[in-house]
């Protein structure tokens, strides 16, 4: 074992075991899950008259959507009235990429954090518009001592992913951490985590764990 | 003054003159005006003077005449003479040795001496002037050794005869080296050292040897920012590690050094040592390299299972292959050996799986499989015994699926040395077994075995254990491949079970599994093309139903693994003759119009994979015979209650027809097909083509659906009947026709682009003009122009663009002219986007005239008037104007586009603005990114406003969900793309911003929200050091 | 008048103003100022912006002194006959500083034309640094840093008479300084008590007693005996990190005026007992906690020692000091807040209390003589009650019978800064023309949205 990190040969789960959204018909990856029980290899020749496989005419009203593949055309997104709540799975898509500190590896393939652990409490009253997030994550080892670093990693991620309407609380699981007690009250902590964010070594540390997360493509 | 005089006067105040006196002598030598012996004689006076300064500078004359001269100016024996001259100096007074050296250099340069001469100067060198360290400065020692390394290259014999008489030569010969420190020098001492090292024999010597390299290791050598010489670490390093890895003489030192060495916590030094390592392996030789290995793994495996950093883990594990590609080279005693250890702890470490160990240990085994059949063989059968009785214990699944990835890397790894049933071996020649070529795999013994794990695996294993079912297809698929493996039987069970995935399995999550075990089956094709036929084939067909009219659905993902598997062209054959025949019962039972258009599709698919099985004689092609003109009389023939009166379906018989009859040749598609578009209703000339008859059903007017296709399939020089004007005139009329669906009115106007592009003689062109509606030919008429008259004048227009024809250019500029009217102007504007949207039938396959520079025409000519006249049009119509410049640009590659972008990127801007235009906006977007991605700096001045824009572009009230995502993404490149010091002043406003487009109703949209913003909080930073 | 023998009427909060323009970062803390119309916001983007009160417009800010966000800032009593203000500053960067400007221009009338003119480049584009600095009295001078904690500065406070400066740091230590004249402080007394953050201190309206409130639980108090500042005084009743501690005014206020209508002697006499023991107490304390609750604290004078029950109970260092205290949880408001409560601000001018949080309420108390302890209180507040006779058992009183106290809600607001939390609160005096009184009083929050919002209550 490498004694300079907490667990130097933890699990890995497999990427395919990690819970996915399940993809919806109306996307326009090339493999999807469909009613017809295809894969939608056949789209491209099919011409649904409606979006006819003709060049779109720009003389019939209504003006169709630019179906050039380059730019997602609206069907990607379906209808726009259709709400698209924030809800776990999204929670999780947004924290699983998450790089631990200490392995080349994300926080969902070591089940620092797992979909179950992750709930959406919705506003307390009509009158309050705010939701809370709990998430409890589970560090590799009960004696991990970067699992503050992991928390804030995630509450950091979560503060600039999520809108405000969301509270956030990170703590660890319940018995998962020697010391549980203590980083849940410090990632509890407005003030503690504000100051942290601008220190500027931990925030090294966190920008690195969340590189990962958003690569924009060009 | 003579030059010699000359040289010596001016030698310390001017270097120039004192060479200009040098270079004159020279020039004398030449013209045989001076005797290389009054020479000599005129040195001679000074060499005698007591000031060594002097001495020193007469040498240094004669040096610079020498490297004056042109080679041949002096004889065989003049050059032995000045040799000898010299290297009595060097005997004489060793200060002046470097001077002499760079004489001699440039001695040599002129011709060789004898060879006996190199002997004198070389002993002479080492009696009288060692260690080389004595002299003080870099230059001077550097043309010692620039001689030396020069002695070895070219008169390497007599200096090795040197070593060979003498003991002591070498020791001397090395320490004169000693404390060298200048990386130049360092350079040439590598490569002076490197050829006793690697040629002579120097067992007595080697450890001295070795010292005198390995002192210099590991290299940390930084070279200056501006280094002249440009010597890099690497280079030092290149050239210490040939040196180490020169001879296994060197072994005994080399490796306890190195393997001390790889202690060191620098992982530079780290990974030094390995590639050292990696080297020694490959350069001593399977003997020395038995005698270590087993020490070599012990040191190197740390490095491998407990990774610190990737590459150096790299490097370790291509060292650790290297050994066993050596020792397979040498006796298989020694490969055992060496891989009997590494099973071990390879086998101790699958207890645990699946762990980063575990996995490390699967990646050593997989590399050392691939190393020789050998090693292969030996893996297999010291880790599957073990493998098997671990997973026969395992308790979970993700075990069971760490321990099935081993095997499928030893798979993996026995597909590299002994091949794939197609491949044709290429793999043996590069893995010599000097053991018989035919060795048993011992894949074959255990193949039985992991078969049954596997299929037994795949059974029993629930479907939501993705990744287990994942990792067993891999497997399989692999398996599959192996040459002489599995036996037909073996693989028509693997079949089977796909077969049964793909089919009747429930659908679970993405269906990830089912995906693969299509493409597994599409492998097993490829390897095994009969046995899909024979085994799989049945079963699909068996599931296909005849027609749908029990409205199922599943048949789409059936005909989908057809289409897949046509991929393989042994099976294409097979693939096309049944789904013929399921397409006619199904047409014959009436199925709905769905399933025949996914049988058509399926055809098409298949079709389109393998364009050259298309291809027939010039008298006949069955796929035309057989397919194409029975559809196409079913088609014409078809009853009003038919599925073939679909629209769909008939597009998809068109699009069948163009794909076949495009292959064929000119005279196939002239004798048959030539009439085909509008002949084959058995029409003479006279008789008028059925759509076009006045009294026409929509049924006949929807056969246009079909002829467009089949017009665009024929090569130009076919004759089509009828002759273009009757065509263009029919064509015309069905579009301006009330009573035509919008639909049909599509394709006329398609065809109409289509004839005048291919079929419409450069010199009629005028017809074409007059084609256009009148209110199109008049400027001050174009209000009363109605959108089929812009229908017809655009289809006309594309046509010619397409082709380039000298016409288009004012074709084009009265549509421009269009823009500025109220009511016609936005139809107008729409048009544009016309021209360039990619186009499935007006392309070079459909043997269409495409002009290479058309786009950037109709681009000067748009944007040069829009521009132009954008500025003082009415604000009525000033949407008009960028609607119609975004219908071009959107379609624009960024090269054409560049040279404009300044005049346009306020018009881009502006069609930000545009309300309701949200396609306009899109594009807009998706230029503004490929204009950041290119060239971002035109931005720069605009910040401001590009960024306001495509904020309010994130806001779900008036954006749909496209724009809204588009234009975060390409918020996100502003940061990356502009000067920080521009984009900072934003900084705080934007991800105040963003946290609305945050909590965006739709998910796509919240995601690039959230990439956009960390980009922009990432410039935190950056802002806070410039406060 | 009479309106308290009615079960407590509902108040609302009414939006006043939003202060102009925003900061585009968190906002921490709000000051108002003691004399003047002014109001100092200490926000992240290490900027305090002072604001007009005439017209909630950014007067001037106070930026390039600190290396990382302002957490809090407190200005200086006493100075109005110097005719200069001064203000002090804590921040994450471990300093605190002191910075001075001219009163010149900012009372009266004229002056809002002064202020209207100091507008001018008072950028509205919100990025920092912009405070317009265009002549002499406009600027803030950074008079002196004071170096000493080892890390972030949470919360500043000057004592009454404006001699002594408290600071107290995630450090685990309270500072007190003292201004020796121009400028030159002086490092008094540095209390290691707590065992985490302090998170806030307050001073005593009266007397020279220091109250610091903790990440460790809890509270504490701290005076000077004999040149050297000791605790003398621990509060253990929260359960979780104590945010805020206040002290109320010199005088209880809100109380006394209540006349009974039906009042008969006897009640008088228990409330007249009542006024008597809060006379001799002192100033009461009011602190509020993530564990949700705001406590009401008052000491047990000395001249009736007795033994304490449960309630404060003190480590025996401190039994033996002869200057120790015994304080004690007088009462607990209504539970009102879902998250950690920040703030708690007392009202000097009507005794009523303010509180908010990170559920972004706001919520208003007043305190009023429970009927009888038969009487019936309000339904939200009947644990209180319960409370505060537990206490009364123990209060050295319970020969005589004495009037009770009991607190109610007479506002609430949610989402009072949209969706966001809310920092901090404090009522501060009403200067814009509308105001209804010459000490008409307004809340003001401060809030994670960058806004500062003022509110008055009807």
């Amino acid at each position: 074992m490498d004694p300079d990190k907490d667990n130097a040969n933890p699990t890995i789960i497999n990427p395919s075991d990690l819970p996915t959204r399940r993809r919806q018909s109306d996307n326009i990856s090339s493999i999807k899950r469909r009613t017809d029980g295809g894969t939608g290899l056949f789209d491209g020749l099919i011409p649904a008259i409606a979006r006819s496989s003709h060049a779109y005419d720009p003389f019939a009203a209504p003006l169709p959507v630019d179906s050039d593949a380059s730019s997602p055309s609206s069907s990607d997104f379906g209808d726009d009235d259709v709400l698209e709540e924030i809800d776990e799975q999204e929670i999780y898509d947004l924290i699983a990429p998450i790089s631990d500190p200490e392995h080349p590896l994300t926080l969902g393939s070591l089940a620092v954090v797992n979909l179950p652990d992750i709930h959406i409490v919705p506003p307390a009253s009509t009158a309050s518009r705010i939701s809370t997030v709990r998430v409890l994550i589970t560090p590799t080892i009960t004696h991990c001592s970067l699992a503050t670093v992991i928390g804030l990693g995630v509450r950091v991620r979560l503060e600039q992913a999520l809108p405000p309407r969301f509270r956030i609380d990170v703590r660890i699981k319940e018995g998962t951490h020697s010391t549980a007690d203590q980083v849940n009250k410090q990632l509890g902590d407005k003030e503690r985590v504000a100051a942290a964010l601008e220190n500027g070594t931990l925030m090294g540390v966190i920008r690195k764990m969340l590189e990962g997360c958003d690569n924009v493509n060009e | 003054m003579s030059d010699v005089e000359l040289y010596i006067f001016n030698y310390d105040k001017d270097k120039e003159e004192a060479a200009k006196a040098a270079k004159n002598t020279a020039r004398r030598l030449v013209e045989k005006d001076v005797k290389l012996l009054s020479l000599i004689e005129s040195i001679g006076q000074y060499l005698n003077s007591d000031e060594a300064a002097k001495r020193t500078k007469a040498l240094s004359y004669l040096a610079e005449v020498l490297e004056a001269l042109p080679p041949k100016t002096l004889t065989g024996q003049q050059r032995n003479l000045l040799c000898d001259f010299l290297v009595s100096r060097i005997a004489d007074e060793s200060e002046t040795l470097p001077i002499c050296a760079r004489a001699l250099l440039a001695l040599d340069d002129l011709g060789p001496w004898e060879t006996e001469k190199s002997v004198t100067m070389m002993t002479n060198i080492l009696e009288n002037t060692h260690p080389l360290s004595q002299y003080k400065l870099q230059s001077q020692r550097y043309p010692v050794l620039n001689l030396i390394d020069r002695l070895l290259a070219k008169y390497r014999k007599v200096l090795h005869e040197l070593h060979d008489a003498s003991q002591e030569f070498m020791s001397r010969f090395v320490s004169y080296f000693d404390a060298e420190k200048d990386p130049r020098n360092l350079m040439l001492v590598f490569s002076i050292l490197l050829v006793p090292m690697t040629e002579w024999d120097i067992h007595s010597h080697a450890q001295e040897l070795f010292d005198a390299v390995f002192n210099y290791f590991p290299i940390t050598f930084r070279p200056p920012p501006n280094d002249p010489y440009g010597i890099t670490a690497q280079d030092l390093k290149d050239r210490l590690r040939h040196c180490i890895a020169a001879s296994a003489d060197l072994a005994p030192y080399a490796f306890p050094a190195l393997l001390d060495k790889l202690d060191s916590t620098s992982m530079n030094t780290k990974r030094d040592v390995l590639q050292a390592l990696s080297s020694c392996v490959e350069n001593y030789g399977p003997h020395t390299i038995s005698l270590y290995s087993v020490t070599l793994w012990d040191a190197l495996k740390f490095e491998v299972l407990q990774v610190q950093d990737d590459d150096l883990a790299q490097e370790a594990l291509s060292g650790l292959t290297n050994i066993a590609t050596q020792l397979s080279k040498g006796s298989t005693g020694a490969l055992t050996v060496y891989l009997k250890p590494i099973a071990k702890e390879a086998n101790e470490h699958l207890e645990d799986a699946p762990t980063k160990q575990s996995q490390a240990a699967a990646q050593i085994l997989e590399n050392i499989s691939a190393s020789s059949t050998a090693s292969s063989n030996f893996i297999f059968g010291a880790v599957l015994p073990t493998l098997f009785a671990l997973y026969g214990s395992a308790d979970t699944t993700a075990k069971r699926r760490g321990l099935i990835e081993v095997l499928n890397g030893l798979i993996r790894a026995n597909l590299r040395v002994y091949g794939e049933w197609r491949s044709i071996d290429t793999r043996e020649s590069l893995v010599t077994d000097n053991s018989d070529q035919q060795t048993l795999n011992s894949l074959s013994t255990f193949s039985s075995q992991v078969l049954d794990v596997l299929l037994q695996g795949l059974h029993s294993t629930p479907i939501k254990e993705v990744s287990y079912r994942l990792v067993a297809l891999d497997t399989l698929a692999n398996l599959t491949k192996a040459r002489n493996i599995l036996n037909d039987e073996d693989v028509s069970r693997v079949i089977s079970l796909l077969d049964d995935i793909v089919l009747n399995e429930e659908s679970y999550g993405n269906d990830d599994v089912k995906t693969a075990a299509m493409n597994s089956l599409v492998s097993v094709a490829q390897q095994k093309p009969q046995l899909i036929i024979d085994k799989a084939f049945p079963t699909f067909m068996a599931k296909l139903p005849d027609s749908d009219r029990n409205d199922t659905v599943e048949y789409v993902g059936i005909l989908e693994a057809f289409a897949q598997m046509s991929k393989e062209p042994k099976v294409f054959q097979t693939i096309m003759v049944r789904l013929r025949n399921k397409l006619y019962d199904a047409i014959k039972l009436q199925a709905s119009p769905q399933f025949i258009q996914a049988v058509l599709a399926a055809m098409i698919f298949a079709v389109k994979q393998n364009p050259t099985a298309l291809v027939g004689t010039s008298t006949e092609c069955s796929y035309y015979e057989e397919l194409v003109r029975p559809l196409i009389q079913m088609a014409t023939s078809a009853i009003s209650s038919s599925p073939l009166t679909d629209p769909g379906v008939v597009e998809l018989i068109g699009k069948l027809s163009n794909a076949v009859i495009q292959q064929q040749n000119l005279e196939f598609q002239a004798s048959t097909t030539g009439h085909l578009p509008y002949g084959l209703w058995g029409g003479t000339e006279s008789e008028l083509f059925p759509s076009f008859a006045p009294n026409a059903s929509p049924q006949q007017v929807q056969l246009l659906l079909i002829s467009t296709h089949l017009l665009a399939a024929l090569r130009r020089d076919i004759e089509i009947r009828p002759e273009y004007q009757e065509l263009l005139t029919n064509l015309k009329r069905v579009v301006q026709s009330s009573q035509t669906s919008s639909i049909v009115k599509q394709t006329a106007v398609q065809q109409i682009s289509l004839v005048i592009n291919k079929f419409v003689p450069r010199d009629k062109l005028s017809f074409v003009v007059d084609l256009t509606p009148s209110s199109l030919r008049e400027s001050e008429n174009i209000t009363s122009a109605n959108n089929d008259d812009f229908r017809i004048a655009f289809a006309a227009t594309k046509g010619l663009l397409l082709r380039n024809a000298p016409v288009v250019t004012e074709m084009v500029q009265r549509l421009l002219e269009a823009l500025s009217a109220t009511s016609a102007g936005l139809t107008a504007a729409r048009g544009f986007a016309m021209f360039l949207q990619p186009d499935e039938l007006l392309t070079k396959e459909n043997y269409c005239v495409i002009s290479p520079l058309y786009r950037q025409k109709l681009f000067q000519l748009a944007t040069s008037t829009i521009t132009t006249q954008f500025p003082s049009a009415s604000s009525a119509v000033k949407r008009n104007y960028l609607i119609a410049l975004s219908g071009i640009l959107r379609y624009l590659p960024y090269t054409v586009i560049e040279p404009q972008l300044s005049p346009l990127t306020p018009l881009l801007l502006q069609m930000l603005d545009l309300s309701g235009e949200t396609d306009v906006k899109a594009a807009a977007i998706d230029i503004l990114i490929t204009v950041l991605v290119q060239q971002p700096e035109p931005l720069e001045e605009h910040a401001s406003s590009v960024i306001s824009r495509l904020l309010n572009a994130t806001t779900a009230d008036s954006n749909p969900p496209n724009v809204r995502s588009r234009a975060l993404h390409c918020l996100a490149l502003v940061p990356k793309k502009l000067k920080t010091e521009v984009v900072i002043p934003f900084r705080r406003q934007v991800v105040k911003r963003l946290t609305e487009a945050l909590d965006d109703r739709k998910r796509a949209v919240r995601i690039e929200a959230v990439k956009c913003r960390s980009q922009w909080i990432e410039l935190d930073e950056a802002g806070d050091d410039e406060e | 008048m009479s309106s308290l023998s009615l079960p407590s009427p509902q108040q609302t909060i009414k939006p006043l103003a939003t202060l102009n323009p925003p900061s585009t970062a968190r906002t921490w803390h709000t000051a108002p100022h003691p004399y003047l119309p002014l109001a100092a916001t200490s926000s992240s983007d290490k900027t305090v912006r002072i604001y007009s009160l005439l017209d909630f417009r950014l007067h001037s800010s106070v930026s390039g002194g600190h290396k990382r966000s302002i957490r809090t800032s407190a200005w200086k009593p006493g100075t109005k006959s110097a005719g200069e203000s001064v203000l002090a500053t804590g921040s994450f960067d471990a300093s605190a500083g002191i910075w001075r400007r001219w009163d010149g221009g900012v009372k009266g009338m004229k002056e809002e034309q002064d202020f209207t003119g100091g507008f001018a480049g008072g950028g509205d584009d919100g990025l920092e640094g912009d405070g317009d600095g265009d002549d002499e009295d406009e600027e803030w001078r950074f008079a002196v840093v004071l170096d000493g904690h080892e890390s972030e500065i949470k919360s500043v406070a000057w004592s009454a008479g404006g001699q002594y400066l408290a600071t107290c740091s995630r450090d685990k230590s309270v500072w007190v300084w003292e201004e020796m004249e121009d400028d030159n402080f002086e490092t008094v007394a540095v209390m290691q008590e707590h065992e985490g953050d302090v998170k806030c201190v307050a001073w005593h309206p009266t007397e020279e007693l220091l109250a610091s409130g903790s990440y460790d639980d809890t509270i504490r108090l701290y005076k000077e005996d004999l040149d050297d500042w000791t605790c003398v005084a621990i509060m253990n009743g929260h359960d979780a990190t104590v945010w805020w501690v206040e002290f109320e005014s010199e005088k209880v206020v809100g109380l006394e005026n209540q006349e009974e209508v039906d009042g008969t002697d006897d009640m008088k006499e228990q409330r007249k007992i009542w006024l008597e023991r809060r006379e001799n107490a002192g100033a009461r304390l009011i602190s509020c906690s993530d564990d949700l609750s705001i406590r009401i604290w008052r000491r047990i004078p000395r001249e009736r020692p007795d033994v304490p029950t449960g309630q404060g109970r003190m480590p025996s260092i401190l039994r033996s000091n002869s200057i120790e205290e015994e304080w004690v949880e007088e009462a607990r408001l209504p539970q009102r807040h879902e998250r950690s409560v920040y703030t708690v601000s007392w009202s000097r001018k009507t005794g009523m209390v303010v509180s908010t949080g990170s559920d972004g309420k706001v919520v208003v108390y007043k305190e009023r003589w429970k009927q009888s302890s038969s009487s019936a209180g309000p339904t939200d507040d009947n644990g209180d009650r319960a409370m505060s006779e537990g206490r009364n058992a123990s209060n050295g009183h319970n020969n005589t019978t004495i009037a009770e106290t009991e607190w109610i809600v007479v506002a609430e607001m949610s989402d009072a800064h949209d969706v966001f939390e809310v920092n901090h609160v404090c009522w501060a005096p009403r200067w814009d023309k509308g105001r209804r009184s010459e000490d008409e009083e307004m809340i003001m929050t401060t809030g994670d949205d960058g806004e500062v919002k003022a509110w008055i209550l009807e």
